[in-house]
């Protein structure tokens, strides 16, 4: 078996991505593409949606070595789980094809793990008990076409619930929420990496 | 420990389903899907990354549940096939065909018993004037997961009112308890799987020593249960004659041989597409350093090879077992 070399991280927006280069101390190679060679940590700003996180994830899949781990980070919605909130992804449903992927779930972790749907737009009711997203069906397809299920996983963080609706998100919001979870992101990511 | 268990949503509501997750004490995953084949068949898993961990899928098995076994795989009858109401299995046998045969290590768990049963007793209809086989241990070890599967107390009452079926349980399990709350049913054969010890200790991680399963059947065969032994793959290694004449010794001064139903061996033998993925996935494992060679499309031992070990082996099992029943299973 090969040994993991590199994780690819990809992010939909700017302010997600922002606490976590900080916290890794990830340099800027071109726009939107940082990394700490060191650590062997790869980020990329993908932009919203999941054509994009596709994209982005094909793209380091290219530029990396063919045993990567894949990891998107971002926020997204649920009926009732609290603001700030960290949770493992164990299914993710692409809304409109309704094709689900499953990540093998190897990790040691307390982690609350929920299912999530991948919307094309925000949504506003919460019609299930999944969490919604907008990019992490097109990541899972980017990233499956280089690795297996045991490596491509998704970390979301809850912005949005029935009692806060997307509207009340601002960047300030977005960058905090991470912030405070960098340190959870950061040994989940260490777990991931001893696959 | 399983610490997801993924439920197709057909049978979410299945009283077995239920059953079995309420034996889960600890806080579980539950992920539901529409096929189990979403989580399990799909390609580039790596089965020793998901070894590690494995989850528990339940689902319900459609089509064919049973199947004949080859005819030279066989202890007695002529009528023979194999059942598989769960794949793969809590061992990890470096020899094991399983990590070769399915794309994912979870355990599939197929929760509609009842659908074999209907199959079990219509085989057994069909064929009333012989006797048929049935083998539950070609997929899993059907007794190793019996604490969460509920297999004994499932499948042993089919075979106690239909007395011209005969299940062999083959097993390297000493969970056998479940098994002596049943007064000895004739037709019922527990089956213990062996290698010499040395063999075991570096090859069938997280199995029963030789011992415990020597234990496991002295208690099985004092209540009265009939035995079945089996030495299958029959592994070459230093001492080859010394070890396995040991192990049958071993067995023949605790087991009376009144007990013994049969005694089946064979050589390690792999479909070539199995034996391909195994190899690339274990490439550092001596097993396939071993003289293998591909017969119409079977990769096993050379046939000189196979014939000297055939010998051996035949030859010790006469010297320590002699009035019980040996089965080759040749390919």
């Amino acid at each position: 078996m090969h040994k993991t070399n590199e994780i690819n991280i990809i992010v939909a927006m700017k302010r997600e991505a922002t606490p976590l280069i900080n916290y890794w101390n990830l340099k800027e190679n071109s726009k939107k593409f940082y990394s700490n060679k060191k650590k062997k940590i790869n980020l990329i700003i993908s932009g919203i949606g999941k054509k994009r996180a596709e994209k982005a994830a094909i793209y380091l899949g290219e530029k990396t070595n063919n045993n990567s781990f894949f990891l998107n980070i971002g926020i997204a919605g649920h009926k009732n789980y609290k603001l700030g909130e960290v949770i493992l992804i164990s299914k993710i449903t692409d809304n409109k094809n309704k094709y689900s992927w499953y990540p093998t779930l190897l990790w040691k972790t307390k982690i609350k793990k929920a299912p999530l749907i991948t919307v094309v737009f925000p949504k506003i009711r919460y019609t299930t008990n999944s969490l919604y997203d907008m990019e992490a069906a097109g990541f899972f397809k980017g990233a499956r076409n280089f690795v297996g299920p045991e490596k491509v996983q998704c970390i979301k963080v809850v912005s949005d619930n029935k009692d806060s609706s997307i509207l009340n998100i601002s960047s300030k919001k977005i960058e905090n929420w991470i912030y405070s979870k960098t340190s959870i992101i950061n040994k989940l990511v260490n777990e991931f990496l001893k696959v | 420990m399983i610490e997801t268990i993924y439920i197709e949503n057909q049978i979410r509501h299945h009283q077995r389903t239920d059953e079995i997750l309420s034996k889960f004490k600890k806080k579980i995953d539950i992920v539901y899907c529409d096929h189990y084949g979403e989580i399990f068949n799909i390609k580039s898993q790596n089965f020793r990354i998901q070894k590690k961990k494995p989850s528990l899928i339940l689902a319900k098995k459609i089509g064919k549940k049973i199947h004949n076994v080859p005819n030279s795989f066989n202890i007695g009858g002529k009528k023979n096939y194999y059942f598989s109401h769960m794949l793969n299995c809590i061992y990890d046998c470096e020899y094991c065909f399983l990590q070769g045969k399915h794309m994912s290590a979870h355990y599939l768990l197929f929760v509609n018993y009842e659908d074999f049963f209907i199959e079990i007793e219509k085989k057994i209809k069909q064929n009333h004037f012989e006797k048929s086989y049935f083998f539950s241990g070609y997929d899993c070890d059907s007794l190793a997961f019996d604490g969460i599967t509920s297999f004994v107390e499932s499948f042993f009452p089919i075979f106690e009112k239909n007395k011209n079926g005969i299940l062999e349980l083959r097993t390297k399990s000493t969970q056998i308890h479940k098994i002596l709350k049943y007064k000895p049913i004739d037709n019922c054969i527990i089956a213990f799987s062996f290698t010499p010890e040395n063999i075991s200790k570096l090859v069938e991680h997280k199995a029963p020593s030789v011992k415990k399963k020597i234990i496991a059947m002295k208690k099985l065969a004092n209540a009265g249960w009939k035995l079945g032994l089996r030495f299958d793959p029959i592994i070459p290694a230093c001492n080859f004659a010394k070890i396995y004449e040991n192990l049958f010794k071993n067995i023949a001064a605790n087991i009376n041989e009144k007990n013994l139903h049969s005694i089946s061996f064979g050589m390690m033998r792999f479909p070539k597409k199995m034996f391909k993925k195994m190899n690339k996935e274990n490439p550092n494992k001596t097993f396939f350093s071993l003289p293998f060679e591909n017969r119409k499309g079977i990769y096993s031992y050379n046939k000189k090879m196979e014939k000297k070990l055939e010998n051996i082996i035949v030859n010790k099992l006469i010297k320590y077992m002699k009035n019980t029943p040996i089965y080759n299973c040749k390919i």
